[in-house]
């Protein structure tokens, strides 16, 4: 046995990661089939709380707010794609003296979300805040709206907020891949005759398609952790009437209870995990599959 | 890596530095604000500060008691970057040069854990930590923030330790030495890079997170920097001059780190979605 | 060694009696401006030779009632702890859990009227020491109505003719705060007892009227269209703004509680303001002002330092405690026979009217409307908001509350 001597190394590892981690996924499912406040003995209901979420009580706000996270998704994946790139690829084409324009594009991802939400709360805010008061100096004065008050421009205006945050990531990422494509092959292009523009769009951009999908798939399953930029311009509730509410806050509302609702339902937040789960499991396997295929070709 | 000509270069250049703008301004806005009045910062946004008002600073860091913050966040910082840093590099370590039964699948078991979103795990844990006893404490941050930055941190340690040399360890392991000493004395120090690279990774996930001490702290002593902001912010909704001053506070460690490290920060932050 | 060790063992002897004398209170709340209010409580507690600390902790007032259930249930909560009111959801699920400690025979309750205690009454039992009684209404800038001679109105076409007066003079007649719903759930509930009025609310507690009656829904009609003398963008302030708006008189009017007129004197100390109660729709039904007590200090039924805590509470239950807290907050003490500070006349003012002219009957706080899921204000809070955008008509509300109660409400259900 003392051939495995080393084995002891991993289990402190293994141990917090399968308790924190790995089990809650498993103990959330069980949990999805009682009636429970948090407190008291649990109370078995079969699938009744799968059915109160996907056709009772709770199925207008489930719907509402899953649909709000795919909105959510698809917006701020072309919102950090398309101008990630753009700008990766401008990056990329005159480098020398950018390093300090890569800390500038980056800083946001170095503030914690609440501080962005509460600094584009006040930033905002219809009569005093700097976008409105811009607008107006600009002459563009119908552009000031109430952004954060209207159920339309709301969770947009959130979704920007989440952008402006995030995009230097973005960019970062992209231009470390593009540079990590072989200067012969963009050489042996020009000595073709390929314009700039085509080397940049037929040679370059195919090699990024895999770091793409790659951003797309992380993308994908951290919007299911949305919760602290609602949480911070629009509160638990998701305002107004419910137009920035997401699974995350409706699961926190619903198990951790919130301004209206005092019922502490685990069993039915447990219910809502379970079915996020669900959602993303199919995307995460995929995307460890990918990510442990290409550490082994990399060997 | 493209060949421009003048005209193009100030194109390329003119997007650079309006996107620059779009990200300093909210920042630069932020900053001035806070030296201000309210009635200033209403009535007259786009001034300079009057007066440069320090004493925002001094109200903000004083009734907002920021000190304490500040030594929770940090206390809570540290202790969770060394323990992920300990014990994921020691899996790390047993994974890449050890064969065992199992070890493709324990590995890719917690490979899975780089895809979960740790937040949908709340439930369980909180009831974990209250059956502990680990409810408004802040070990029991320190806990959850470990266990959730092991799947990261062993599976960009694993590739760093398959990369080192061989040959200096087995020179070592014919002199006797057990594993946890190679592991400690000659494997890590020359992981040293690596290392900062999974600290900055996880210090900027610890540091700013929200969610897990919102729902696992109640008291106001225990409170780290997020949550403490967020307080106040409820407490002093009409004092705009104040507030701001507070999110300053709040961003200043990070930005001081930030330019000392920045490209230790990138590395860490990007890293994982390269490989 | 030895001897580091002999006085570490002394120290600890003699300053052990001294720690355990010292006993620390723990107390949460919701209200910030309670923290001098608890700092005056020691001292006084000290002055009468009690060595008690206490520690009061400020929860966002959105996230309290959470907050403390959670750590009730993770046996981390206060020793006391802000209550609600009863009939009330959030304070019932205080009481159901156990977590509540009946005060009958452990608190002098003799300086409480009755109307305040049934508040926090339930099972003939007190489950808390009332704190605040609140009013809510209108409070006007005094100096803009002088300026435009107006008088407070005795209908409500007059309302609407003020605001019409003021809007061609390029005022602003109301500050509304629509980014937080609860504030318009508050409007909808100040509205009802005078305009459908304080009887109809008293035949919709009893079964024999509905939400869907023409009363109602005309209510919310005027309600709809007075929409036209708020600010602009109305739905994206909250009220922080609010407070700083009409306490800079940059509006005439606001819908809201006496509890406001701290931050408004903080913001603008030389601030002219008064209070009128909603006017009614027809003249024959009375005006009147919905009042409701602000909550309670509930003692934690497992707390391990009762004895301190009982003291606590015994002194919040003294006139003395009315005065600090009415003097320090501005605000009106739960405790009767306490004189408002002259100094405050809109406490005066405001305290006149909660004894002359309150609703006996409310659909909102305080009322048995709050009981069950969902509640009344669960509902306005939502479609108030969903109202104001066009997106619900009032019809469509009225019938939305109408059927939400029917499902739980006991003279609705049969």
């Amino acid at each position: 046995m003392r051939k495995y001597s080393f084995l002891w190394m991993l289990f402190p590892a293994l141990l917090l990661y399968t308790v924190f981690i790995a089990y809650p996924f498993f103990s959330s499912l069980g949990l999805s089939f009682f009636d429970w406040p948090g407190i008291g003995p649990k109370k078995f209901i079969g699938l009744a709380n799968y059915k109160n979420i996907l056709s009772g009580f709770m199925a207008s706000e489930f719907y509402r707010a899953l649909w709000h996270n795919i909105v959510f998704f698809i917006w701020s994946l072309i919102l950090s794609v398309v101008p990630g790139l753009f700008f990766a690829f401008l990056l990329a084409a005159d480098i020398k003296g950018t390093k300090w324009l890569k800390i500038i594009f980056f800083f946001p991802n170095t503030l914690a979300i609440v501080v962005v939400g509460f600094l584009w709360g006040l930033l905002l805010n219809p009569q005093w805040g700097l976008v409105n008061q811009l607008f107006r100096v600009l002459g563009l004065g119908f552009l000031a709206k109430p952004w954060l008050g209207d159920t339309k421009t709301a969770l947009p205006t959130i979704i920007f907020v989440t952008a402006w945050r995030g995009l230097g990531f973005y960019i970062l990422v992209y231009l470390a891949a593009i540079i990590g494509v072989d200067r012969e092959m963009t050489e042996a292009a020009r000595i073709d005759g390929a314009t700039e523009l085509q080397i940049a769009g037929r040679i370059i951009l195919p090699h990024l398609y895999p770091i793409i999908a790659t951003t797309a798939m992380l993308k994908f399953i951290w919007t299911f952790n949305i919760f602290d930029i609602v949480y911070a311009m629009e509160g638990t509730q998701g305002g107004p009437a419910g137009s920035t509410d997401v699974l995350g806050t409706l699961f926190y509302r619903i198990a951790f209870g919130g301004l209206g609702s005092s019922q502490v339902g685990m069993g039915l937040g447990a219910t809502v995990v379970t079915l996020i789960f669900l959602v993303v499991f199919p995307v995460s396997i995929f995307y460890v599959f990918i990510v442990e295929r290409r550490v082994e070709r990399g060997e | 890596m493209f060949r421009l000509n003048r005209f193009q270069k100030v194109i390329v250049w003119a997007f650079l530095l309006l996107l620059a703008f779009v990200n300093l301004y909210p920042i630069g806005i932020m900053i001035l604000s806070s030296f201000k009045s309210t009635r200033e910062i209403f009535l007259k946004p786009f001034n300079l500060p009057a007066v440069w008002r320090w004493q925002n600073y001094v109200s903000a860091w004083q009734r907002a008691d920021f000190a304490t913050y500040f030594k929770n966040s940090i206390l809570v910082t540290a202790v969770s970057i060394a323990s992920i840093l300990l014990v994921s590099s020691m899996a790390a370590y047993v994974i890449a040069r050890f064969d065992f039964k199992f070890k493709r699948s324990i590995y890719l078991y917690m490979l899975a854990g780089l895809a979960l979103p740790t937040r949908l795990a709340i439930i369980p844990i909180f009831l974990i930590m209250r059956n502990l006893h680990l409810l408004d404490k802040l070990s029991g941050l320190v806990i959850v923030y470990t266990a959730g930055g092991i799947a990261f941190s062993v599976f960009l340690l694993v590739n760093f330790f398959k990369k080192l040399p061989h040959d200096i360890e087995d020179s070592a392991q014919i002199d006797g030495a057990g594993p946890f000493r190679i592991y400690w004395q000659i494997d890590l120090p020359l992981l040293k890079p690596a290392l900062v690279t999974v600290a900055m990774f996880n210090f900027i996930d610890v540091w700013n997170d929200f969610f897990f001490p919102l729902i696992l702290l109640s008291s106001k002593v225990k409170k780290t920097i997020p949550l403490g902001l967020q307080a106040f912010f409820g407490e002093y909704t009409i004092e705009w001059d104040i507030l701001f001053a507070a999110l300053n506070i709040s961003v200043l460690p990070v930005l001081i780190l930030f330019l000392i490290l920045s490209k230790q920060f990138i590395a860490g932050m990007t890293e994982g979605a390269l490989k | 060694m030895m001897k580091k060790l002999a006085i570490v063992v002394l120290l600890a002897a003699i300053l052990f009696p001294l720690c355990a004398q010292q006993k620390t209170v723990s107390i949460w709340g919701w209200r910030a401006q309670d923290v001098d209010v608890w700092k005056g409580v020691e001292s006084a507690l000290r002055a009468k030779g009690e060595q008690i600390t206490i520690k009061y902790e400020v929860f966002p007032p959105t996230e309290y009632d959470s907050k403390l259930l959670v750590s009730l249930q993770g046996g981390v909560g206060p020793d006391i702890m802000y209550t609600r009111r009863l009939p009330g959801a959030r304070t019932q699920a205080l009481l159901d859990n156990g977590y509540l400690t009946p005060l009958n025979g452990l608190v002098d309750l003799s300086n409480f009227d009755a109307v305040s205690l049934s508040f926090i009454s339930a099972n003939s039992k007190v489950w808390g020491v009332p704190f605040a009684n609140q009013i809510i209404g209108i409070f006007y800038n005094k100096t803009i109505f002088d300026k435009y001679k107006l008088k407070e109105p005795q209908t409500w076409d007059e309302l609407v003719q003020i605001a019409e007066t003021l809007k061609k003079n390029g005022v602003t007649p109301f500050f509304v705060s629509g980014k937080e719903a609860w504030t318009l759930a508050m409007q909808n509930a100040m509205v009802g007892v005078s305009y459908p009025g304080d009887a109809w609310i008293g035949k919709l507690a009893a079964g024999k009227a509905k939400f869907t009656d023409p009363e109602y829904v005309g209510m919310l009609k005027d309600l709809n269209a007075l929409k036209k003398y708020y600010q602009k963008d109305f739905m994206a302030n909250t009220t922080a703004e609010q407070d700083v708006a009409f306490a800079m008189e940059q509006v005439a009017m606001v819908f809201y509680g006496v509890w406001g007129n701290t931050n408004w004197l903080k913001t603008n100390p030389d601030f002219k303001f008064d209070y009128f109660p909603i006017p009614p729709k027809d003249k024959s039904v009375p005006a009147r002002a919905y009042t409701y007590m602000d909550g309670a200090y509930g003692l934690n039924n497992v707390s391990k330092n009762k004895d301190a805590a009982l003291k606590v509470l015994n002194y919040t239950g003294t006139k003395a405690y009315g005065e600090l807290f009415s003097s320090i907050t501005g605000e009106i003490t739960a405790l009767k026979g306490v004189t408002m500070p002259a100094s405050k006349p809109i406490l005066v003012k405001c305290y006149d009217k909660m004894v002359n002219i309150a609703a006996t009957n409310r659909y909102w706080v305080g009322s048995p409307f709050d009981a069950g899921t969902p509640s009344v204000y669960n509902i306005l809070q939502e479609d108030m908001q969903t109202m104001y955008l066009d997106q619900t008509t009032p019809e469509a509300l009225a019938k939305k509350l109408q059927d939400g109660i029917s499902t739980w409400f006991p003279a609705f259900k049969k």
